[in-house]
C-alpha cells in the first residue's frame, strides 16, 4: 500500500513539474522578448566568461584558443597529407602511362650520361659548371644537362676527353625561347647571372608565382617556376624571375643529355607547346557520363547539320 | 562535497553549451541527469532558449528538455540501485 502511495505522489509530482514546464514554455511563446530580457540578465556572467575564453589573451584563455587552433590545424594538414599522397599516386600513374604509350609509339628514352660535379661557381665564374665527363664518354657540346628527369640546367658549352663545361641557362645574355604554363604564352627567355633568368611577358597577360616554364626546344624542358613577378603598370611589359628550385651549391650529380634531344626547327617548338597546351586540359580520374554526354553532341551536330 | 558537484557541473553544461561544445555539453548533461536528475535542466534551456531568441519561433531545447527529463525520470530508478534512491542518496 505505501509502496503504491509513494509510486503515485512521484507521478503526481512529475505531472506537476511537466505542467509547469509546459506553461513557462507557452508563456515564452506568447512573451518572447520578456523571456530573452529575462535570460539577458540572468545568463550575463556566463555571456562574459564566454566572452572572456573567446577574447581574452590572459594564459589560460590563450592556452584554450591555441590548443583548438592547433588541433584543427593537425587535422588540416592531416587532410593535406592524404590529397598530396593521392596526387603523387596520380602523377606516378601519369609517368608510367607517358612511358608506356612512348614505347608503343616507338619513342625510345633518350640516353643520358651521369655526371658527378667537380667544379662550382665557387672555382668558377657564376653560372659555369665542371662535370666529370668528356668526350670519351659521348659527350657532345650542345647537349642538354638535367637535374633528375625533366629540369633542364643547362647546355655543354666545351669538351675535354675526360671532363666538360656546362654552361646554366641563368647566364648572362643566354637567350632561350619559352613557353609558361598557365597563362599558356611563348616568351623570351634570358639570363641574368647569379641563378635568375627572367621572362619578358606583355602587360595583361596573367602571370603569376607558381607557373612552369618550359624550353620547348629542349625535350623534356621543364626548366623552373615563376618565383617572383615584377610588374610595373607604367611599364609595356612584365618580369617573370625564374630561380632553379634546387641551389647550385646542393647539387651533386647531374645527368648530360645528347644533342638530339634539342630541337631546332620552329614547326618542332610549335609542335611541342601545342602538346602542353593540350595536355593541361586533359583532367585525370574524371569519369564522363556517356548517355547525356552523347546526346548533347548529337543535338549539337545536329544543330549544326540543319545549319 | 554534493552541492559543489552540481552547481560545478551545472556552470559546466553552461559554458558548453555557449562555448559550442556541443559534445561536452551533452556529457555533462548526462552526467548530471543520472547524478543529481533532470529537472534543474528545463529552467536552465528555457533560459538558453530565451538568450537565443528561440522562443520567436520554436523553443527545441526547452521542448527537449522537458522530454529529457521524463525519460531520465523514468530510466534512473532503473539504472542506479533503487535502493539508493529509495534512501535518497540520489535524489535531487
Amino acid at each position: 500500500m505505501k509502496v503504491q502511495s509513494r509510486h503515485n505522489s512521484s507521478k503526481k509530482r512529475r505531472y506537476q513539474i511537466v505542467l509547469i514546464a509546459v506553461l513557462f514554455v507557452v508563456m515564452g511563446l506568447f512573451l518572447p522578448k520578456i523571456i530573452s530580457s529575462v535570460a539577458s540578465v540572468l545568463l550575463y556572467p556566463v555571456h562574459s566568461t564566454s566572452a572572456w575564453l573567446n577574447e581574452s589573451s590572459s594564459l589560460v584563455p590563450s592556452f584554450v584558443r591555441e590548443r583548438i587552433s592547433l588541433a584543427n590545424q593537425i587535422k588540416d594538414l592531416e587532410n593535406e597529407l592524404v590529397k598530396a599522397g593521392r596526387i603523387d599516386v596520380t602523377q606516378e600513374r601519369l609517368v608510367e602511362e607517358n612511358i608506356q604509350l612512348r614505347s608503343l609509339l616507338g619513342i625510345n628514352t633518350e640516353e643520358r650520361t651521369a655526371a658527378a660535379i667537380i667544379a662550382r661557381p665557387d672555382e668558377l665564374p657564376y653560372d659555369l659548371l665542371q662535370i666529370d665527363r668528356g668526350s670519351n664518354h659521348g659527350i657532345e657540346v650542345g647537349a642538354p644537362v638535367f637535374i633528375g628527369r625533366d629540369i633542364v640546367l643547362g647546355l655543354v658549352v666545351h669538351t675535354a676527353p675526360n671532363y666538360s663545361f656546362v654552361e646554366l641557362i641563368t647566364t648572362p645574355e643566354f637567350r632561350a625561347t619559352a613557353f609558361i604554363s598557365g597563362p599558356d604564352v611563348v616568351v623570351n627567355m634570358e639570363g641574368l647571372g647569379g641563378g635568375v633568368a627572367r621572362v619578358l611577358v606583355p602587360q595583361g597577360v596573367p602571370m603569376s608565382v607558381g607557373n612552369l616554364v618550359y624550353l620547348p626546344s629542349v625535350e623534356p624542358g621543364v626548366f623552373g617556376r615563376i618565383s617572383y613577378v615584377e610588374n610595373r603598370p607604367t611599364q609595356p611589359q612584365q618580369y617573370g624571375y625564374i630561380t632553379p628550385e634546387i641551389p647550385i651549391s646542393g647539387l651533386h650529380r647531374v645527368a648530360v643529355g645528347k644533342l638530339s634531344q634539342i630541337s631546332q626547327s620552329a614547326e618542332i617548338i610549335d609542335e611541342r607547346i601545342i602538346e602542353l597546351i593540350r595536355n593541361k586540359l586533359q583532367v585525370p580520374d574524371v569519369s564522363v557520363g556517356t548517355t547525356s554526354s552523347s546526346s548533347r553532341l548529337d543535338g549539337a551536330q545536329a544543330g549544326v547539320a540543319e545549319e | 562535497m554534493k552541492i559543489l558537484t552540481a552547481i560545478l557541473l551545472y556552470s559546466a553544461i553552461i559554458l558548453a553549451v555557449f562555448q559550442n561544445w556541443l559534445w561536452l555539453g551533452g556529457l555533462f548533461v548526462f552526467i548530471f541527469s543520472l547524478r543529481f536528475g533532470a529537472v534543474t535542466l528545463i529552467p536552465l534551456a528555457i533560459l538558453i532558449d530565451g538568450y537565443f531568441g528561440n522562443f520567436h519561433h520554436w523553443p527545441y531545447l526547452s521542448i527537449f528538455s522537458i522530454i529529457w527529463y521524463i525519460f531520465i525520470d523514468y530510466l534512473r530508478p532503473k539504472i542506479l540501485n533503487p535502493n539508493l534512491v529509495k534512501n535518497g542518496v540520489w535524489q535531487n
